[in-house]
């Protein structure tokens, strides 16, 4: 895999300013959100923050239940299938993958992932049976049929731990799509996206 | 490429699904779009967000509806497609 900086270093001279907006809107817990996902069926919000929480006007927020021993490890992802909405994947470092196919009445364990430090999940854009999943400390696995089995495509950009990863439909080489990942040192892509 | 604008780190990307050569990215740093793909970024005059941003989201269906979470909890909503931000509510 080809991984290209997005830019390092310097500050840009339009570096955003104070803010305009001044009121705060809670989320659903104590803790940092670390992913949102909106709902395409009626634009509701879920997000993952030590759970999964789901709100229709990002004021008020209802738990999502997980399994409790899931919940406690660290849920900080959470992606909705868009094309089947009731189909929702949660990860987290600790937690491995689970996902619902019932809009998260019922949750089960995915399999096949070398650990269960997943530090991010992406889904890609057009092929929806094809998920990404950054595993801390060995790289970025692949699953082209929902979860069902995984592959280990990559060691990331770098080995850099991965905040964040998103596919982009934009043609490459390979006719895959690129990668982008997020990192503590700004983002990366990959332009032939295995 | 062009230079990621903060020494920050990028917790957040989205990319938007009507065009995907365009980008917003969010950390500590602040919340920036690239219109060429992650060459250039601008800086997107949100505001502060404690914490930086970590989150972003983007209505598939009404995608002129984006989403960005602060650390905090503070969630801002877009309803032009990331032109103005607003607190959700």
């Amino acid at each position: 895999m080809l991984s290209v900086a997005l830019g390092l270093g310097l500050i840009h001279a339009r570096d955003t300013g104070p803010s305009s907006a001044g009121q705060s809107i809670q989320g659903p817990t104590a803790a940092a959100p670390r992913s949102l996902a909106v709902d395409p069926r009626d634009g509701s919000l879920k997000t993952a923050s030590l759970g999964v929480f789901r709100s229709e006007d990002g004021r008020r927020w209802k738990s999502i239940p997980v399994p409790a021993p899931l919940a406690q490890s660290g849920i900080g992802q959470v992606v909705v299938n868009p094309d089947k909405p009731t189909l929702i994947y949660a990860a987290g470092v600790g937690s491995g993958i689970i996902l619902s196919e019932d809009g998260g009445t019922t949750w089960r364990r995915v399999a096949g992932l070398p650990s269960m430090a997943v530090q991010a999940l992406a889904i890609y854009a057009f092929r929806r049976e094809t998920l990404f999943a950054s595993i801390r400390g060995r790289g970025i696995y692949r699953t082209e049929n929902g979860g069902q089995e995984w592959r280990r495509m990559d060691g990331g950009p770098d080995g850099k731990p991965l905040l964040a990863l998103v596919h982009s439909p934009l043609p490459g080489s390979m006719n895959t799509g690129w990668l982008y990942a997020g990192t503590l040192y700004g983002p990366y892509v990959s332009m032939d996206c295995f | 490429m062009g230079r990621w604008p903060t020494p920050t780190e990028a917790a957040a990307i989205l990319v938007d699904v009507r065009e995907p050569r365009r980008l917003f990215a969010g950390g500590p740093g602040g919340l920036f779009l690239s219109t060429d793909a992650g060459r250039i970024w601008q800086a997107i005059p949100v505001g502060a967000a404690r914490g930086g941003w970590v989150a972003l989201a983007q209505d598939p269906r009404r995608p002129q509806n984006l989403f960005a979470a602060a650390a905090d909890g503070t969630l801002f909503r877009s309803r032009d497609g990331g032109t103005t931000w607003h607190p959700a509510q």
